[in-house]
């Protein structure tokens, strides 16, 4: 199966770009994630990597040429394919993963070699505290998001140990079960208040939670969920939508949680309602933040563009259209996120928005479920939310609370004070 | 009931010290420019000339090289001189007999004698002494093997850390911070030693460790009061003694608040701040460290005069809470 190489945008406001050279010649083998090619902007040369391994094949680039954003410069060919230069040489309007079913490959396809999967070897910076203490618990550090200057990760970074903060209930996390991370945050001697369980986004993780669970820990008890193929959990199985809210209960199954106040964005927001759906766990409040679910549209160039990136330089883009403000994305925030994503992940959550967003729209409607929203409910929804239409909220049955805040599609990291006041107001509401 | 505490300057613990050795061991004695009739030009020995004579508070010529080289004799043939030199910058002129006589002669000879010589010195800025009377070099001597380099920061470790240079058979050097000698705390009358080589924790703390010398303890322990109200604890460490120096106490501070700072006066680079770094980050503290190591020492220019100018060039209370507070809250 050849996989296009398109002409990336690496800039919020560029249309086009200078292609400066190739890299490999026509005809010669790349791995994936090596440099292919050299692109110029008006800031910066810069260089791409191949989006797969192969032999580069088909290439319509030349030096010095103006090139439209999304345009194929050429092709990559898996070893021994046949080539066929495709028909259409248009270029792409925006460039469409979800039209391109990669994870759909057919089994004969050679599988690349395992050394291409791994996470791009992006420079880790970490104290040298927090490196001995994460060898000492064995946490992956590439998996940990930085909060020191140019993302350095200190040892407050690492998650939070069991230890104080396990509910005495509890089980130990079993992982093997429903290969689904979890943590609990929050103080021991809240352990018999309500707790609050959070579902993050497509693409995200708990860690997106850090700055709202830390405005609640001190009050409340936190459940931060994982979603499969996503953060710390497992890649395995499921990709259906149903797959995610079974997964989910399943964890609240295993934590004994029979009664919460549920949080959700965006996707995760879909899955409270899902949870809601289900009538398992009973829902004492609901908060959605920009939830998926509540209408056809959503930016599939984003959730396309951030499933093709695999460089520093491709993903930024994408990540700026979460936020109203694309400064809020620092080089450190697209280095953790890109360090996140393992190549299993990424093939799990192509499953997964080819499942619930095909072909850039939302499959699934939750709508009918705002019907059975009886409890206190608040949606927040960032004005400037480009991702998913603020105008899904309209029409929310009365009992509904909206709160429009000023922000993208990420209110809980553009307004995590509010946020937090609105989700601690909302658990106030409701008896424990 | 307790005895009301006693209170003495820096530069009368000083005088009490030397006076407590004069009066205890008679091979004792003193030297240095204008430290007779007049007292010193710090006061530090005012008057010692009454009370043990000419003979044994001997004033030299303006002469450093030579002053030093009878001090060395003096000492090799068994005598405990005490040298005062008027300004450390003007070890300069001794630095022959310092560095290659004092320092080297015990080993030079397989250990068959020894030099046990005592030389002070006022130094630092703060007095608006100019360039050639403000430096801190005790960096520079506490490179050199064979000598003992000490900086107290109270009343009453110099008296302690002299009594007990005096009473070491090998050359010590005591640099004494002009700002300190009118400084006042309590001193125990009767004579004492500190050990040579011992750091002092100051204030104990679990964010980070401040490690100053002479009057950057003071800065440091005024930083940490400020640094309390922000919720940040600080630890300071007065380290008192640059040759030998303390490893322990600081590895186990700072596996203990993940945190360093250095504080010194002498020039930033190449000063006891990079040795403390290095000593940090090759034990096993190195592993323990949260943030960067941070130093804050002079600036990189002869000292002004002007006397703005001069405060700038050196750190200050607002420059030691702010790099403190940085490394705590991870900005750097």
């Amino acid at each position: 199966m050849a996989t296009e190489i398109i002409f990336p945008r690496v800039d919020m406001d560029m249309a086009s770009g200078r292609f400066s050279r190739w890299l490999v010649e026509e005809g010669r083998p790349v791995a994936k994630g090596e440099p292919l090619f050299e692109i110029e902007t008006d800031k910066a040369a810069m260089e791409i990597d191949a989006p797969a391994s192969g032999i580069l094949r088909g290439v319509r680039a030349a030096r010095g040429e103006e090139v439209p954003v999304g345009a194929a410069v050429g092709w990559i060919v898996s070893h021994g394919e046949a080539w066929r230069e495709p028909a259409s040489a248009a270029p792409h309007p925006e460039p469409a993963i979800l039209s391109v079913p990669e994870a759909a490959a057919a089994p004969s396809e050679v599988a690349p070699p395992a050394a291409v999967l791994d996470p791009p070897t992006t420079l880790l910076r970490a104290t040298p505290l927090a490196r001995r203490e994460a060898r000492r618990l064995a946490i992956d550090l590439h998996r940990v998001q930085g909060t020191g200057p140019r993302g350095r990760i200190l040892a407050a970074d690492l998650p939070r140990q069991q230890d104080a903060t396990t509910p005495p209930d509890a089980a130990a996390p079993d992982l093997l079960r429903t290969g689904l991370h979890r943590e609990w945050r929050g103080q021991p001697e809240h352990a018999a208040g309500l707790p609050l369980v959070f579902l993050h986004g497509f693409g995200s993780d708990l860690s997106g939670w850090r700055a709202v669970s830390a405005g609640l820990q001190g009050s409340h008890r936190l459940l931060l969920v994982d979603l499969p193929g996503h953060g710390r959990s497992g890649a395995a199985g499921s990709t259906g939508f149903e797959d995610l809210v079974d997964a989910v209960q399943a964890v609240l199954d295993e934590e004994g949680v029979r009664r919460c106040v549920l949080v959700g964005h965006s996707l995760g927001g879909a899955v409270a309602l899902g949870l809601l759906d289900a009538g398992i766990v009973e829902v004492a409040a609901l908060c959605l933040l920009a939830p998926a679910g509540l209408g056809p549209e959503i930016d599939g160039s984003f959730l396309s563009g951030l499933l093709r990136a695999r460089s520093e330089a491709s993903l930024a883009p994408w990540l700026r259209r979460l936020f109203a403000d694309p400064a809020a994305v620092t080089p450190a925030f697209v280095r953790a996120t890109l360090r996140g994503r393992t190549g299993d992940h990424v093939a799990c959550q192509q499953a997964l928005a080819e499942a619930v967003f095909p072909d850039g729209t939302q499959g699934i409607s939750l709508r009918h479920v705002l019907g059975r929203v009886t409890m206190p409910a608040k949606v927040v929804w960032g004005t400037r939310d480009t991702i998913i239409p603020p105008r899904h909220a309209a029409a929310l049955p009365g009992r509904i609370a909206l709160h429009r805040v000023e922000a993208g599609h990420m209110p809980h990291v553009e307004a995590a004070p509010l946020v937090s006041a609105l989700i601690a107001e909302l658990a106030r509401s409701v008896p424990a | 009931m307790d005895q009301p505490v006693r209170e003495l300057s820096y530069a009368q613990a000083l005088q009490e010290a030397m006076a407590q050795a004069m009066e205890a061991d008679d091979r004792v004695f003193l030297m240095g420019e204008d430290i007779g009739i007049y007292g010193g030009a710090f006061g530090v020995t005012g008057d010692l000339v009454e009370r043990f004579g000419a003979e044994r508070v001997i004033d030299t010529p303006i002469a450093e090289l030579g002053s030093a080289g009878v001090a060395v004799g003096a000492a090799l043939c068994g005598s405990r001189p005490v040298l005062e030199f008027q300004f450390s910058d003007f070890a300069t002129l001794a630095m022959e007999q310092i560095v290659n006589q004092a320092a080297k002669i015990r080993y030079m000879l397989g250990g068959a004698v020894s030099v046990p010589l005592v030389m002070r010195f006022p130094a630092g800025s703060g007095t608006g002494a100019a360039a050639q009377h403000s430096q801190s070099l005790e960096a520079w001597f506490a490179h050199v093997p064979g000598l003992k380099v000490v900086q107290p920061s109270t009343p009453e470790d110099a008296k302690g850390l002299l009594l007990s240079a005096i009473d070491d058979p090998d050359p010590v050097m005591l640099f004494e911070h002009k700002l300190l000698y009118k400084t006042k705390g309590p001193v125990p009358p009767e004579p004492y030693r500190t050990p040579i080589g011992k750091a002092l924790i100051r204030r104990t703390g679990r964010d980070l460790t401040i490690v100053a010398t002479a009057i950057m303890v003071h800065r440091a322990l005024e930083a940490a009061a400020i640094l309390a109200a922000d919720g940040i604890d600080a630890e300071v460490i007065d380290l008192r003694s640059l040759r030998p120096l303390d490893r322990d106490t600081l590895v186990d501070s700072v596996s203990r608040t993940t945190r360093l700072l250095c504080v010194y006066e002498g020039v930033r680079t190449l000063g006891i701040g990079a040795e403390i770094s290095a000593l940090i980050a090759e034990s096993e503290a190195f592993d323990r460290l949260d943030a960067p190591i941070g130093r804050l020492g002079g600036a990189e220019c002869p000292l002004p005069y002007n006397p703005e100018l001069e405060r700038a060039a050196v750190p200050q209370v607002p420059d030691i809470v702010d790099k403190a507070r940085a490394l705590v809250r991870g900005t750097v």
